[in-house]
Order: structure tokens, then C-alpha cells, then sequence
């Protein structure tokens, strides 16, 4: 197991280098210009637009601002943002965080809930769900969310006023303790469930693949025969066999961790991640688009190891496989 | 002379688009208590406005600062940090008195702070400003509470630029000085200021809360407990969250258009006129072949139904334009210069200017392609450059709709000219001085967002330098009517809007009538 570890982790410096120069690369390609967007929608004076420049660094020529980039990281400095005045670490932290509230609880139940309805529609062949988990997933990736939330917006906030509109706390101030949950949890309910939606369905159409197929293998019929109940055969000999496809879809779901809200996050004003690179992307804040992408980088590969250690976990033969080589 | 002067821009008779606000009478008297909410459309970069002109540090900057004078609704200008002042018979020195107030952090305001403020950042860091510091000669403070301005010639335009949206607010001295105002700590993350509500704490991305100022030189107000801006990107959602009775205000600048109906039929919202006019207009860049003609400006000036736009774009708020600035500043128009009159819709008239101008139809029939450009987050963009793509190809004009991302397309457009024409709005700030003139003079070209047309011409900038010095809007307004009639001939700008942007607000928030662009929440209450 070890020895899978190192064998990846090896490969992530260079991989982190080649995304950073990349990405660096690509945000000063996008047109656009960080200090016409930060002086406001008036003629500045020349030499106040000169000082900003030099302030920024931007006055610079490309390859040494990207030299004093990598110098600052590698210090463990992410560079400050143009726009927040702030060190995009403590930004990007902040934000982090509120994404990770509305997106942690997200993947969990939408795996658990995947899987389970994956397999209700394995086992119970009904055509119905099968359709049911089709449109879903179908529907969850083509209608818009941006459509999507503002009908769940004007229907349960605007209209029945039953849930609060955007934000992810009423900042008019509750009391603390149990209202102040209650007050998260409202916030949470509308994007929550709609990335729950999005999330299960992918989980959903692959479970049910997975099951169907192995549901199929000899030994359940052995299992079958030798008197397994069903919820055992089930559990604990079908859904091993189905679990590699699972870990892959689940594993992708969670290298989306940061960055699969964006959309929701911009409908429901959820003070996020991908609020702040939405914001950084029409202001050209490049220090902190270098940030969020390598954060998302870094997320991505992480989520790509720990589904491979998981596989490794789960199957024998991948484990067999490493201790092998 | 002695003020304070009621200096009024905007409504006079004839205009047409004079907005007359409802009257509060059965509102009763203001009663206190209670917090406001309001939109902002991101985090603002710094809380002083002036250092920045961006719409979210604005929203925000004039609730804590205040300037010397406050400009109220109908371009009055009334007192504020300064209590009264005089103005010499040459219009060269102002003498003002100023009031008895604290700063947020308890330290008594004085002249000091004025000069410091005025000469050191204000002129050095301010946009809008900077016009005005070129004409000021000097800046004394001969007591605490007494300063004076020298100016080199008369500005007419001096009071209304002491105001915070002009960047005139007053910055406390004993924090600011010796440090760069852009990243002093106060600027970015803890203002102290004058105004009538004092910061109280920033969560990024969130919202931005201000309490009220006990110690407030204004006894009696304000009369909310608080004001808090909240952080909503999306421009739909903020109409939605004010729907959901989470919010109470949305400014005009950041207040979707195209909600204004929604707010309108429904009697629990209200909607308040921005009194400060402003204009759209399609820049055109005068050195690209065709468009180099005024003759071919003026035929696309009457190949445009300007009252289809309004009609149809335009959703028929506000009204279509009748001279180069905006028509709700009669004081400076001219009298032959009436787009009805000189540029009515007519394709033939088109056409035979067309032909003038040398544009013959190729075997497509198509006399001139051009591309039209305007700003992706500009609601009202797609359908005006839809409709204009549709009434040009009647007189063989080819128009390819090319819009942008703001933050590409203002440097594309104002610093690089790079473009044939483009949708673009200008605010006049209350005065052609202000925010207008920036459109054609030469000296504001190649900067954001100044004169992008490569127009230029001697005679046009020194008329608008001269009616910056005139004194008196008699004055001024025969000048700049001159200055009309050269740019309504040449056309290097086509006016075909006048905006009238609308702030929405639950009809429970009073009190806002009397704000003039940036709010202040001075007088704003919650009834029961």
C-alpha cells in the first residue's frame, strides 16, 4: 500500500508545476486588464494608473513576474489580491470554508443516496425508477441551474416565503445556538438540494450499472443457494463487486468539491469559492484565479489518490497488483 | 453673495422627463430604530471613494464619509461637513465654515483634515476630482473651523465636486497621513469617518455592517439603528431577495432594469427615479474608414428609430434623446440642435447621405459593414444591437454584433480603440463639467472611460473649458449649447437614450427620496 502512495505521490510535483506555469500563463492571456477594472468606470489620472501598475507588479515583463510567483510560493506565499487587499490565503481559507459547509454534506448524502437508489433499481428492475434515475441525471446536467434555482427561489422564497432567498445566514442576526442552525440549515435546503440532485443522479445511473452486473455473478446464486438472506448477499457480497465504478464517480464527484457549485453558489449567493472566482474572473484579480486553480489542482489530485488507495482497499486484485510490482 | 445656494440642475419646464416624486405626507413623522439592508454587487475593493469610482466601493464609502456639501435630489446642493459659506463677487475664493463633529475613533474633526484631504488625496487619487483640484490654486485653513479655496479661474461646478460621490470626502488627517491612502488599512478594511453610520464589521463575501453614530453632529439622526450592505453578484437575485423581504434597498446603479415592472405593480415595493441623468450612446470610432465621414454619421443617426428602441430595448423607461448630453439639462441645450428635427428616422434620407458620402452598394447591396460592440453585462445591449442591425441593413449598412466582457472590452474600446462602434453609457455626474465633457474633449483619450472616438477638435475643447470657468448656468448654458451644436453636427457620438435608472426599495424603507447617486441612509427610516 505503501509503495502505491509514494509511486503517486512522486508524480504530483511536476504535475503541481506543469498546472502553475499553465495556469499562470492562461489568466494573462484572457484580455483584459486588472487595473482598468479596478479604477471604477471614470478617466484616472495617468500617473495614479502608473502607480497601481508598479504597486501590482504589473509593470513587470511576464516571465519575471511569473519567476517572483513561484519564488513567493515556494515560500508558502499565494500572493495578495488586487481587489480584496487581502493575502489570498486568508481569502481563499475564508471561502474555502463555506464552500466545504455546503458541499461536505452534499457528497455524502448524495453518495449514500446514490448507491441505495442504484441498487433499489438494480434489484427491483423496475422500469419506472430506471426511467426515474435517467431523467434525473439527464435533467440535472442539461437544465440550468442558474433556471433551475431561481424557479425554487421564486417559488419557496419570493412566493411562499417559507425559505430565505440567498446567503448562507440571515445577517439581520439570530440568537445563537439552535435557531442559528436552523437559520444555516434553511439557507442550506434550496442549493443543497439541488447539488444533492445533480450529485445522486450520476452516483444513481452508475450504482445501478454496477449492481445489475454483478447481481449476475455466480456466487450469488451460490449465496442464494446456500440460504444467504437476501439484505446479506446484498451487502456483503454484491456490493464489493460493484464498489469499483461507485469509488470512481464518487471520487469525481469529490475532485468537483471545490468548484462544482460554482453556479449554485452564484444563484443562491452562497459566499463560497466559486462566488470569489466568479468575482476574480470579471476583475482580473489574477493572484487569486492562481490561487483557487491551484487549490482546485491540488483537491483534484488528492481525490485521485485517495480513490486509488480506495480501489486498492476494496478489490484484492489492484492490491495484489502493487504488492507485485 | 452669500449661501447657502440652491444650485438646480435637471427639471425645468419643458423637459418632458421631469419626475415629480410622491410626497410622504401620510408617511408621518421618521421613526427610529431598526437596520436597513442593502445590495452591493461584490465586495467593495476600499471603503473611500476617493481613491476608487468603482459602483461597489461607492454604494458603500458615502454611508461612513460625508464631504463638505451633500447633493440632494434635482442637483440641490446643501450643507453638510461645512455649515455655510461665502463666495467672492470674482467666483475665485470660497470661504467655508465647518461644523463641530467627531471622527468614528473620537477625535475631533477640523480644517486640517479639509486641506489634507483635498490636497493629498483627493487630488492625487481621485478621478473624478482631479478636474476639479486643477483649477484650485491654494487651500488654506486660518482656524479649525474655517477653510478657504483659491481657485485659478472660476469653476461653476466647485460646490457640487465637494461632495463624497464626486470624491470630496473629507478623510481623517491622523490616520492617513504619511501612509499610501490605496492600501492603508483604513481604506481596505476599517473606515473612519464623519457620516451618520459608523463601520462595524466586514465578513467578505457576506455583507459589510454599519452601526449608528451615537456621537452624530446631526442630533436626532439617524434614525436607523443600522445599515448593513449585503454581497448579492447575481443581478436577478438581488431583485429577488428584496421580493423575499430580505433586503430593503437596491441602488440604482446595480437595480436590474428590466425588474422595474415587477417592483412597480406591486405595492409593498417603490421605485425612486435616479435624479442624476445620464445618457446612452454609441461611441463611434471616427478614424475607421466610412465612419470617418460626418455625412455617414449622420445617416446612421437616421437610419435608428430612436423611439422604437425606447418602445421595445429600452422596455419604454426613460426616453429617447434629442441632443448630444442628456435632455434633462435644458439650461445647456441648444436650440437648432433637436435630433427630431435634424436627424428624424428616415432610411431614404439615409440613403441619399449615404450615396453623398461616396457608399455605393456593392453586389450584395451592402454600402458599409461595420461591427457593433457593447458590454456583456449590459441588460439592454443584445436587443439594441439587435434592432439596430435590423433597421441598417434597410440602407445597406452590415452590422456583425460583437459583445464583450467588461473587463476586456473597456480597454479594447477606450485605450486601444480598437472597434467600429460601441454601446456604451455615460453618468453626467449632475454637470457637463462633471461627467460629460469627458465624452469628446481631446484630453481624455486613451483612458478609460473618457473619449474612445478619436475625435478631435480645438474648438469643441476650448468651449468646454470656457464654460467650466463661466460663472452661472446662464453663462455656461450658452457655451455649452455652442459645444452642442458643433457635436450634434458632427456626430462623433450618437445620444439615442436617456436612462433613467431606478433604485427599488420596499415601501416600508422612507426617507430616500432626497439621495442624489451614492446613498447616505442620513434621513432613511423603517416605518412599522
Amino acid at each position: 500500500m505503501s509503495r502505491l502512495i509514494v509511486s503517486r505521490l512522486i508524480w504530483v510535483l511536476p504535475v503541481v508545476f506543469i498546472v502553475l506555469v499553465m495556469n499562470f500563463l492562461l489568466t494573462r492571456l484572457v484580455p483584459g486588464d486588472p487595473i482598468t477594472a479596478l479604477i471604477g468606470d471614470f478617466p484616472a489620472p495617468p500617473e495614479y494608473e502608473a502607480r497601481m501598475r508598479a504597486e501590482f507588479g504589473l509593470d513587470e515583463p511576464l516571465w519575471r513576474q511569473l519567476l517572483l510567483y513561484l519564488w513567493a510560493l515556494v515560500q508558502g506565499d499565494l500572493g495578495y489580491s488586487f481587489f480584496n487587499r487581502q493575502p489570498v490565503a486568508q481569502l481563499l481559507w475564508e471561502r474555502t470554508l463555506n464552500t466545504l459547509l455546503l458541499m461536505v454534506p452534499v457528497l455524502i448524502i448524495s453518495s449514500v443516496l446514490g448507491v441505495l437508489v442504484g441498487m433499489y433499481a438494480a434489484v427491483q428492475r423496475s422500469r419506472a425508477l430506471d426511467v426515474l434515475i435517467s431523467a434525473l441525471s439527464l435533467g440535472g446536467k442539461s437544465v440550468p441551474i442558474f433556471w433551475s434555482g431561481q424557479v425554487l427561489i421564486i417559488l419557496f422564497a419570493v412566493n411562499l416565503q417559507w425559505l430565505p432567498a440567498q446567503g448562507m445566514q440571515s445577517i439581520r442576526g439570530v440568537d445563537p445556538g439552535w435557531p442559528q442552525v436552523w437559520d444555516f440549515v434553511a439557507h442550506w435546503l434550496m442549493p443543497g438540494a439541488i447539488a444533492v440532485a445533480f450529485n445522486m443522479a450520476i452516483v444513481a445511473r452508475v450504482a445501478r450499472v454496477a449492481f445489475k452486473e454483478s447481481i449476475l455473478g455466480d456466487y450469488v446464486t451460490t449465496g442464494r443457494a446456500a440460504g444467504l438472506s437476501q439484505r446479506v448477499v446484498l451487502f456483503r457480497h454484491v456490493m464489493p463487486n460493484a464498489m469499483i465504478p461507485i469509488i470512481t464517480v464518487v471520487g469525481n464527484n469529490f475532485s468537483n468539491l471545490l468548484t462544482g457549485t460554482i453556479m449554485v453558489e452564484a444563484v443562491f449567493g452562497w459566499p463560497g469559492l466559486g462566488q470569489v472566482f466568479m468575482t476574480s474572473i470579471a476583475q482580473r484579480d489574477y493572484p487569486v484565479l492562481q490561487g483557487v486553480f491551484l487549490l482546485v489542482t491540488l483537491v483534484t489530485i488528492l481525490a485521485n489518490l485517495i480513490t486509488d488507495i480506495l480501489y486498492a482497499i476494496v478489490d484484492p486484485r489492484v492490491r495484489a497488483g502493487y504488492a507485485r510490482a | 453673495m452669500v449661501f447657502p445656494m440652491l444650485s438646480r440642475i435637471g427639471c425645468a419646464l419643458g423637459a418632458g422627463l421631469c419626475l415629480t416624486l410622491p410626497t410622504h405626507a401620510q408617511d408621518g413623522p421618521p421613526v427610529s430604530g431598526g437596520t436597513a439592508i442593502f445590495a452591493v454587487g461584490s465586495d467593495p475593493a476600499t471603503i473611500n471613494r476617493n481613491i476608487s469610482t468603482s459602483t461597489a466601493d461607492g454604494l458603500v464609502s458615502c454611508v461612513v464619509y460625508e464631504g463638505l456639501v451633500e447633493v440632494r435630489a434635482g442637483g440641490v446642493i446643501a450643507p453638510l461637513l461645512a455649515s455655510e459659506w461665502t463666495v467672492s463677487d470674482d467666483n475665485l475664493v470660497y470661504e467655508f465654515t465647518l461644523r463641530q463633529a467627531n471622527w468614528h475613533d473620537g477625535q475631533p474633526f477640523t480644517s486640517a483634515d479639509v486641506k489634507y484631504t483635498l490636497e493629498e488625496v483627493s487630488a492625487k487619487f481621485s478621478s473624478t476630482f482631479s478636474i476639479t483640484a486643477a483649477v484650485i490654486s491654494s487651500i488654506e485653513a486660518p482656524a479649525p473651523d474655517k477653510i478657504v479655496v483659491t481657485l485659478d479661474q472660476p469653476y461653476d461646478p466647485f460646490l457640487m465636486s465637494l461632495n463624497c460621490t464626486q470624491g470630496g470626502a473629507i478623510l481623517p488627517k491622523h490616520l492617513f497621513e504619511g501612509t499610501d491612502p490605496a492600501t492603508n488599512p483604513v481604506s481596505t478594511q476599517a473606515p473612519v469617518g464623519t457620516g451618520a453610520f459608523r463601520f462595524a464589521e466586514w465578513r467578505r463575501g457576506e455583507y459589510v455592517k454599519f452601526e449608528r453614530n451615537p456621537d452624530y453632529w446631526d442630533a436626532g439622526k439617524p434614525y436607523l439603528d443600522g445599515v448593513i450592505a449585503q454581497v448579492l453578484p447575481q443581478s436577478s437575485s438581488r431583485t429577488q431577495a428584496l421580493m423575499a423581504g430580505e433586503i430593503d434597498y437596491v441602488a440604482s446603479q446595480i437595480m436590474p432594469s428590466s425588474d422595474y415592472r415587477m417592483l412597480a405593480d406591486n405595492p409593498n415595493f417603490a421605485l425612486i427615479p435616479s435624479p442624476v441623468p445620464s445618457i446612452d450612446v454609441m461611441v463611434v470610432n471616427t478614424t475607421r474608414p466610412g465612419l470617418d465621414d460626418a455625412k455617414v454619421r449622420q445617416a446612421l443617426m437616421m437610419a435608428t428609430d430612436r423611439d422604437y428602441l425606447l418602445a421595445t430595448a429600452y422596455q419604454g423607461a426613460g426616453a429617447a434623446a434629442t441632443m448630444p448630453f442628456t435632455n434633462r439639462m435644458p439650461w445647456a441645450a441648444d436650440a437648432d440642435t433637436d435630433y427630431t428635427k435634424l436627424y428624424p428616422y428616415d432610411p431614404d434620407r439615409a440613403i441619399a447621405l449615404l450615396d453623398q458620402a461616396g457608399l455605393m452598394p456593392d453586389a450584395d447591396g451592402t454600402r458599409l459593414r461595420v461591427a457593433l460592440g457593447y458590454l456583456s453585462d449590459d441588460q439592454d445591449g443584445p436587443l439594441v444591437a439587435t434592432a439596430i442591425k435590423s433597421m441598417w441593413s434597410k440602407v445597406g449598412v452590415d452590422v456583425t454584433i460583437a459583445p464583450g466582457e467588461r473587463a476586456a472590452m473597456v480597454p479594447k474600446i477606450f485605450v486601444d480603440n480598437d472597434y467600429d462602434l460601441a454601446l456604451v453609457s455615460y453618468s453626467s455626474g449632475g454637470d457637463p463639467a462633471l461627467g460629460l465633457a469627458r465624452m469628446w474633449v481631446s484630453s481624455a483619450a486613451g483612458r478609460c472611460c473618457g473619449n474612445p472616438t478619436g475625435y478631435s477638435n480645438p474648438e469643441v475643447d476650448q468651449l468646454f473649458d470656457q464654460a467650466q470657468q463661466a460663472a452661472g448656468q446662464q453663462a455656461r448654458g450658452a457655451i455649452y449649447a455652442k459645444v452642442q451644436h458643433i457635436l450634434g453636427r458632427d456626430l462623433p457620438t450618437l445620444t439615442l437614450h436617456e436612462r433613467i435608472l431606478s433604485s427599488g426599495l420596499t415601501a416600508r424603507l422612507k426617507g430616500m427620496e432626497h439621495e442624489y447617486y451614492l446613498p447616505t441612509f442620513r434621513e432613511a427610516w423603517l416605518q412599522d
